[in-house]
């Protein structure tokens, strides 16, 4: 459904994407996952036309998408900015951009049908005082009003709380069934990796990996975890002493201090760890107090699998 | 929250002449809603204030007349074609919502079109204010200066007058925005300001009425088609009808040039 040979595009002397590749498939929801400032965006405005690439071959839907009217009519976009028309009321908005595509009734219907899919119902409100959550709801009813074959989200899950997070996720995951492929960029790993069928990566405006989430997941997971457990000094000397003897961390930090009550277990296989330092604990009558993953740094990650 | 989406495949595509409609509804309601437009018709009916220094004209001297209206197309007409021609692109641009016109199925050239129309419309509506509320202004505030409905000739050439200079103005104006991504005003002040006084003035008065100057074939045309009665001025070796060539070819040229530009243009 996508396909990107070899794409480069530089802005002066800035180097967005170099010499990057990627496939989409029909009918998959496929995660474009990178860190702030990877391409992620470029890329896709590379493949919505409003970017032309410096060099290399650009494939939506069997066509050239510069200019291209009839690729439009089965493609749906929501960018991360916030576009939208502030003066406009909501159906105002999503009708007036469904007059490009479709007749007056027919766009007042799909307006009507759209705004219903991703849950907006605000009457006579003007888009400038809408919440985040709804110009994101907003801006994807924009998109889907034609029920596009391929919708494109850019960062859709910013700046929206867990409930719309959960809800965009539940949009997305719907639209999909219904048959539409969609191709969504994040930042964040743990918001793309149970909803998507396939996974790219890319950093640094290259493509890293590229397939099944299980497959990227594995990958990333070869990344040093890092594990903040807090509990008495006491029982962080027992835990790590069974933490040596089952093998399941590389390496542990202790805090300079000697009372410190924070330790840090370094891991290459948090699948293992987790399930098995739980163990530890039930099986020693071990008190924990907290223990998190620090290793949510995605850049970190991105650096480290370069 | 989710409901079915109804899976109808669209494939209804409105004509040319049906998508330009749309979009210039859209960006006319931009303007409606845009506060800027309602600054530009009150900064329009600034040279109102000059009517005070005028000494009892006389409308057959309509000489006394140009004061204000030179004060207006020098000033205030480049500064008006300039904000509207400049920002009718740039604004899209700034506000990110060029990227919910380019995902739709239009062709970038027809939004530089109907942007194009949608700003010669709006100039239209506050040059007819503004040219309405000076002749207005004359009758009020200089009794005797103008007969109310036995000068309305002097209303329609100066409108025409006014319009002309917002036409080719703002074309020129709506390719500088369309070309450039920053500083876009601060190059359209310099060629607006350049072009309405030294253009005129200084080339003007080295090698007299210079063919090079926009605005001297602006007023050249107004001297001649619309207040031929009122003002007398011509360049020399040059035939009004060609003026008008100059003024249509400038038009259309710009206006192919910020076309084509868009077309290949990024919008990152």
């Amino acid at each position: 459904m996508i396909e990107l040979e070899n794409v480069s595009k530089s802005f002066g002397d800035v180097v967005a994407i170099s010499n990057m590749s990627m496939h989409v498939k029909t009918g998959t929801i496929t995660g474009f996952l990178g860190p702030n400032g990877a391409g992620k965006s470029t890329t896709l405005k590379v493949v919505m036309g409003e970017i032309f690439p410096d060099l290399g071959t650009v494939n939506v839907l069997g066509e050239n998408p510069v200019n291209n009217i009839k690729l439009k009519q089965r493609t749906g976009y929501v960018s991360e900015h916030d576009d939208l028309y502030q003066w406009m009321k909501g159906k105002q908005f999503v009708s007036s951009l469904a007059r490009l595509l479709l007749p007056r009734e027919e766009a007042e219907r799909a307006a009507k049908e759209a705004l219903k899919t991703v849950g907006l119902a605000v009457k006579g409100k003007k888009i400038q005082a809408y919440s985040k959550g709804m110009r994101q709801r907003l801006k994807v009813a924009a998109a889907i009003v034609h029920n596009p074959d391929l919708l494109i989200l850019d960062e859709p899950f910013g700046g929206l709380d867990p409930l719309g997070r959960r809800e965009m996720k539940k949009l997305v995951s719907n639209l999909n069934q219904d048959g539409v492929t969609i191709l969504i960029s994040s930042h964040i790993l743990y918001e793309l990796d149970q909803m998507s069928t396939n996974m790219i990566l890319i950093h640094r405006g290259q493509t890293l990996a590229e397939g099944a989430p299980s497959e990227i997941l594995e990958l990333i997971d070869q990344f040093p975890h890092q594990i903040l457990i807090h509990a008495p000094i006491d029982q962080l000397k027992n835990l790590s002493k069974l933490m040596i003897d089952e093998s399941i961390v590389n390496s542990l930090k202790f805090g300079a201090d000697k009372s410190s009550t924070d330790l840090v277990a370094i891991t290459n296989n948090p699948k293992e760890f987790y399930p098995k330092i739980t163990q530890l604990i039930a099986e020693n009558n071990l008190f924990v107090e907290h223990l998190e993953s620090k290793t949510d740094n995605i850049e970190a990650i991105f650096e480290f699998l370069t | 929250m989710v409901n079915k989406q109804n899976n109808t495949k669209y494939e209804y595509s409105p004509p040319l002449f049906s998508r330009g409609i749309f979009l210039i509804q859209i960006f006319l309601n931009k303007y409606v809603y845009d506060k800027k437009t309602y600054i530009l018709i009150l900064i329009s009916v600034l040279p109102l204030l000059t009517i005070g220094n005028i000494h009892q004209p006389g409308i057959e001297d309509y000489v006394d007349l140009i004061g204000p209206i030179s004060i207006f197309t020098f000033i205030i007409m480049p500064l008006i074609s300039l904000i509207l021609g400049v920002t009718a692109i740039s604004d899209e641009k700034e506000n990110k919502t060029i990227s919910q016109l380019l995902a739709r199925p239009v062709r970038r050239e027809e939004i530089v079109i109907s942007k194009w129309i949608t700003i010669m419309i709006i100039g239209l509506i506050i040059t007819t204010i503004n040219s309405t509320i000076l002749y207005l202004g004359f009758y009020i505030l200089l009794p005797g200066s103008i007969s109310l409905l036995g000068n309305l000739s002097v209303l329609l050439g100066t409108w025409m007058y006014l319009g002309l200079w917002f036409g080719v103005y703002a074309t020129i104006f709506l390719f500088v925005g369309v070309f450039l991504d920053k500083n876009a005003i601060g190059l359209g002040l310099a060629i607006a300001y350049f072009e309405a006084f030294f253009g005129q003035f200084i080339f003007g008065a080295f090698s007299g009425n210079s063919p090079f100057s926009v605005a001297n074939h602006i007023y050249y045309i107004a001297s001649e088609f619309f207040l031929s009665d009122y003002i007398s001025f011509n360049i020399a070796k040059f035939e009004p009808i060609s003026s008008v060539l100059v003024c249509i070819g400038l038009v259309f040229g710009f206006l192919f040039l910020a076309a084509f530009t868009m077309r290949r243009k990024d919008f990152p």
